[in-house]
């Protein structure tokens, strides 16, 4: 009797745990599928994509109108006109102004002539005006040496990290 | 008469080819017969070479290898096979050496030749290195690139090794060619113990994972 009550309160816990395993298979194998996917192709930054801004001229968050120069949009050290969609309260920028910035971050990896590659985290601009000097007065993060070529020098000397 | 040799050759051609290429065939032949100074042998002109040795054309130096062979047997000679047939002949008892060869060789060559300059410590993933680079449009500083190598990617003169570091709060990864005359030093400075070639799983791990100080 005994031997039979073990033998169903085994049995019981033994479908719970295949039952475990049925439920764990199916999104392992759903996440293996993603696995292979999750391997993100980056690609440029163009219309309505939004942006993290690294200076201290009062914007938090922009959502690019244009990218100038490219047909696909724009890289590493382009210019862009965005949107400024959040702002801090009180700074020189407010929520709907249209600025130029230049990307000073990209998820997409920007092929140097040495043959090496750069790639960051996540995406961040920096507000510049018409003549291509910031607004802010202060660059968190690091940038890259591509501005140098691209003749940002102001935002490179406020710059903490140089890539 | 020129036409007498045409014909022939077309009644061979054409039930070889469609109607379409027809005029193609045609038009390539009567150039080169103007020019007997040259033929550009295509792949349809195969049949062509061979039939055509008694009108001695001379093949231009971009024929394709299966042309080669044919050229061999004939008695002309052009720069580049003169080239190769005298770069064979100079060391007498070594392997000949094939067109498929060359690539290595140059390779091999390459490496030998940035691996006599600087030698390249044995790179692995997982390994934390120390590179210092010299970036010719950066005042002649030498960067100083910290990291764990999160991938090597092995292809012969552009090996080259993926260094991922958290700087300044935000997660940055580049890619470096190893035998680049740019990078002045290599330095391995620890190992942490991975179980796997590629680490691309840290990009969504803390990011304390991958600070280097």
């Amino acid at each position: 009797m005994a031997a039979s009550i073990l033998f169903r309160v085994g049995r019981s816990i033994l479908g719970g745990l295949s039952n475990n395993a049925l439920g764990a298979s199916r999104p392992s194998s759903k996440s293996a599928d993603m696995d292979f996917l999750s391997q993100q192709t980056r690609t440029f930054i163009q219309m309505r994509t939004n942006l993290k801004v690294v200076d201290n001229s009062g914007a938090k968050r922009v959502m690019c109108i244009q990218a100038l120069k490219g047909k696909k949009g724009a890289r590493l050290g382009d210019v862009i006109v965005a949107s400024v969609k959040e702002a801090h309260v009180g700074g020189k920028v407010k929520k709907g102004d249209v600025h130029y910035a230049v990307v000073v971050r990209a998820a997409m990896p920007r092929g140097r002539c040495d043959g090496s590659e750069v790639k960051f985290d996540d995406n961040a601009v920096v507000l510049i005006n018409k003549q291509g000097e910031p607004i802010g007065t202060r660059v968190f993060g690091p940038v890259p040496h591509e501005l140098r070529k691209k003749k940002h020098l102001k935002i490179l000397s406020l710059a903490e990290q140089i890539a | 008469m020129m036409s007498s040799n045409f014909l022939p050759q077309t009644l061979f051609m054409v039930p070889r080819c469609s109607a379409q290429c027809q005029p193609r065939k045609l038009a390539l032949s009567a150039l080169s017969l103007r020019r007997p100074g040259l033929v550009v042998a295509r792949p349809f002109g195969f049949n062509f070479a061979e039939k055509d040795k008694k009108l001695s054309f001379l093949v231009s130096a971009e024929t394709n290898p299966e042309a080669e062979a044919v050229v061999e047997e004939s008695q002309e000679n052009v720069d580049s096979v003169e080239s190769e047939e005298a770069e064979v002949d100079k060391p007498p008892f070594k392997p000949r050496i094939k067109l498929g060869d060359i690539m290595g060789i140059l390779n091999k060559k390459a490496i030998e030749a940035s691996d006599s300059e600087r030698p390249i410590p044995d790179l692995r993933t997982g390994d934390v290195v120390e590179i210092k680079l010299e970036v010719p449009e950066n005042r002649r500083r030498l960067s100083i690139y910290k990291g764990i190598v999160i991938s090597k990617q092995n292809a012969g003169i552009h090996t080259t090794i993926r260094i991922r570091r958290i700087i300044a709060g935000v997660g940055v990864e580049i890619v470096f060619p190893v035998y680049s005359p740019n990078i002045k030093e290599i330095k391995v400075l620890k190992h942490r113990k991975v179980r796997r070639a590629r680490l691309y799983y840290l990009r969504d791990k803390l990011p304390r994972l991958s600070t280097f100080k």
